[in-house]
């Protein structure tokens, strides 16, 4: 979840630029659990109903473990609810991604408030909502339901929630805090929480006052008091709805394949809509730039005429960024797409020394950190290329840098950069980077990125 | 008048010979003091040869019974005597004899040539150098001029080619007697010139042809400029043996060829540059602008490689 990214990151590399933190990733517990359990308060002055609630849904909590099979050691912690009596419990993807991606390395157990523990099968994930469904091994007849107002959709702000799970492998806890809404500017629903939200209450339940289900702990942002995300109930019931349908227990190593598969629907739903948007010209010196009319995209502009010692060339930057990074793995996070345009003049250079600076500062391939384990090497492609028949646009000069998702077949990374070549000492550089892309879908807002950059002759 | 005949006695190779002028109408040489010549070779016998006029008057050499024997030039089979005319070698033990009559004759002299001074060529190649390595290196920096900077990436270029220098210098001083260290240093200084021109019109092809690839004519160009200085170093010590040098060249560069070819398919090492780093203005580009669509058909031939790799490629 890379929502909302923080002021101050607005002029890193692509690849690091999310932020959003996810709760099941609990590898440092081990170091910080003494000092944490002295500080974590017990809330002496608990309202009744949290009192009521937390009794009520302790039986149907869990914790879900992902244990690295040879060391037999959990290697993540998260949250669980029970949500059927066949014993189905739903959790979040990210709890269980270590096992559905490699499930002959990890294996998952439960434990419960009562101190029961056993084995989890998965049943069904979604990722782009990430969401999951386990299966316990025994009968659970006590175990939540949906609120009826979160499934359609109309909770009234300012709600209070009450949210639970298990922090920090501290126990199980209730936090109360406010609904606030559907999170803007998220490509994914995602709910707005004011609550205290800590790593290990990942997949854990939000819950009305009645003790109804209206989301799944997700995530936190980094940085902020309190700004905490929940996945609407009304994913969760679908997937338990999908679940409960199945009429065998999948094959614990048939998951990679299904996130792939569903990864590549995702992004063709996410593109299509952005296609759909369409570039809206956004003027900057002789030039307009392609800039993103979709709703999802947040924009940070920064300048280099501040810089001392002072550049002999000012550069002007937008850099957009969707809020739609997907978790898939511990060290791969895709979905997202950036926009950025760049306007460079100069009257102290000459043509030469303008180039070099130009080269300098605008890198055309995809940066970031470099894992063999995820991509291929990365290919390019460049060319100078003709304004168009209509001359909407001055001659460019196009660098397409491409690698492959080494798991998933189908997705791509792609960085399209291209650079006006009509002026010697001025020039917009205009770059397009998709994480996790079709190919079809890369040319199409591709060729409609080219077709977007236009100039007043 | 006695007639005068030279016996060259060369007792060890590569030594100047030492000649002896003698009158007789016969003479002994061998290793017992009642020769004309005596030498000090342990497997020359006390009295191995014989050389006089035979009946027809011409002259002859005769083994006086030796154990090792007589033979002529490099030839394997022993020899009882043999008629000289001054062009043979006679070989005793370990010792090399030629015998010539005053009459022999010689070559005309040598005239003495003044060798041309070249060291204005290479003092021009040096500023060639510097000055091209201080233009290219102030239009590629878009910062505040630093002229002391543009110049650090040449000086281990400069300390080798001084080291290259001396060191045939040194060569041809031990081979051919004179160190001729002016020639050596136009060829040296030239290669490096030729390789800066070469470094600079590679980057500015990439660019103007979109062909990153071009940008590494460099890292091939240089191995062939050593191969021709190393040729022509070896010509300055000494003119002959030219089939030998150049195939000596050429093995250089096929050595290195071989090595590059070997480190690229080692595909962890190099990584060939995907795009061009060195941008120019807008008027250097000599390819024809393509089409939209013609730069987006060949985006699509990555996907194919892409797709291979995703495979093949090593993890």
């Amino acid at each position: 979840m890379g929502m909302i990214g923080a002021l101050a990151e607005s002029d890193v590399e692509p690849d690091s630029m999310n932020r959003g933190v996810f709760l099941g990733i609990a590898l440092l517990l081990a170091v910080g659990s003494q000092a944490w359990a002295d500080t974590v308060p017990t809330q002496p002055d608990i309202s009744s109903s949290s009192e009521r609630i937390f009794a009520n849904a302790r039986p149907r909590l869990l914790q879900v473990r992902t244990l690295l099979k040879s060391a037999d050691q959990q290697s993540s912690l998260g949250s669980a609810f029970l949500v059927a009596a066949d014993g189905l419990a739903i959790t979040n993807y990210h709890v269980v991604s270590q096992y559905a991606l490699e499930p002959d390395t990890y294996r998952m157990e439960y434990l419960g408030a009562d101190g029961s523990h056993g084995g989890l099968q998965l049943l069904a994930v979604d990722v782009a909502d990430d969401l999951a469904v386990v299966r316990l091994d025994h009968q659970t007849p006590d175990f939540f339901s949906f609120d009826a107002t979160a499934l359609a959709d109309q909770l009234p702000r300012g709600e209070k929630f009450y949210a639970l799970g298990n922090p920090l492998d501290l126990g199980f806890t209730i936090v109360d805090g406010t609904y606030n809404g559907q999170v803007q500017r998220s490509y994914q629903p995602r709910i707005h929480f004011t609550g205290a939200l800590n790593p290990g209450m990942s997949g854990g339940p939000a819950l009305t006052e009645a003790g109804e289900v209206v989301g799944v702990n997700v995530s936190r942002q980094i940085g902020s008091e309190l700004v905490s995300f929940l996945v609407p109930a009304r994913f969760a019931a679908a997937l338990l709805t999908k679940a409960q349908a199945l009429k065998e227990t999948p094959a614990p190593t048939s998951f990679r394949a299904e996130i792939g598969r569903q990864l590549v629907a995702w992004q063709d739903g996410l593109y299509q809509a952005v296609i759909a948007a369409g570039f809206k010209p956004v003027e900057t010196g002789p030039y307009a730039a392609p800039e993103s009319a979709a709703p999802w995209f947040t924009c940070w502009a920064r300048t280099n005429r501040e810089a001392v010692p002072k550049p002999l060339a000012d550069d002007d930057m937008t850099q957009c960024a969707t809020n739609s990074a997907l978790f898939v793995a511990n060290d791969l996070t895709l979905g997202s797409i950036y926009l950025l345009h760049s306007h460079i003049s100069s009257t102290e250079l000459n043509p030469f020394r303008f180039a070099a600076f130009v080269g300098q500062n605008s890198v055309p391939v995809i940066g970031g950190n470099y894992s063999r384990k995820s991509y291929t090497r990365q290919q390019c492609r460049e060319d100078f290329i003709e304004a168009d028949p209509l001359g909407t646009h001055p001659p460019l000069r196009a660098v397409w840098c491409s690698r492959a998702y080494r798991e998933f077949d189908g997705l791509y990374d792609v960085s399209l950069q291209l650079m006006t070549e009509d002026r010697s000492t001025e020039t917009l550089v205009a770059h397009l980077f998709l994480q996790g892309v079709s190919y079809d879908n890369a040319e199409s807002l591709g060729k409609l990125f080219i077709g977007a950059l236009t100039w007043r002759k | 008048m006695a007639e005068v005949i030279w016996v060259e006695v060369q007792a060890r190779p590569n030594e100047p010979p030492v000649r002896h002028r003698l009158t007789q109408t016969e003479i002994r040489v061998g290793r017992a003091y009642d020769n004309d010549i005596v030498l000090d070779d342990p497997h020359v016998a006390p009295a191995h040869l014989r050389l006089f006029r035979d009946e027809t008057g011409a002259l002859r050499v005769e083994d006086l019974g030796s154990r090792n024997g007589l033979y002529l030039d490099r030839s394997k089979t022993r020899i009882t005597g043999t008629a000289l005319n001054g062009t043979e070698t006679l070989r005793i033990g370990r010792t090399r004899l030629v015998i010539r009559t005053a009459d022999h004759p010689v070559p005309p002299e040598l005239p003495i040539v003044r060798e041309r001074r070249v060291w204005p060529l290479a003092i021009l190649f040096l500023v060639l150098i510097l000055g091209l390595e201080m233009v290219s290196g102030w239009l590629n920096d878009p910062s505040i001029a630093n002229p002391g900077r543009y110049l650090n990436g040449l000086l281990p270029y400069l300390a080798f080619t001084a080291i290259w220098t001396g060191i045939w210098s040194l060569i041809s001083r031990v081979f051919s007697g004179a160190a001729r260290i002016e020639r050596h240093a136009v060829i040296a200084f030239g290669a490096l010139f030729v390789f800066s021109v070469i470094d600079e019109l590679g980057d500015i092809s990439a660019f103007a042809f979109s062909a990153p690839l071009l940008a590494t004519v460099d890292d091939w160009s240089e191995w062939i400029l050593i191969a021709i200085a190393l040729y022509l170093n070896l010509r300055v010590i000494g003119p002959g043996r030219v089939a030998l040098k150049l195939s000596g060249s050429i093995a250089v560069v096929v050595v290195a060829v071989i090595y590059r070819l070997i480190m690229l398919t080692d595909s962890q090492r190099v990584i060939p540059p995907s795009f061009v780093h060195r941008l120019l203005p807008p008027s250097f580009r000599a390819t024809p602008l393509k089409t939209e669509d013609a730069f987006l058909a060949e985006t699509r031939s990555i996907k194919e490689t892409l797709d291979k790799a995703r495979s093949q490629e090593p993890k």
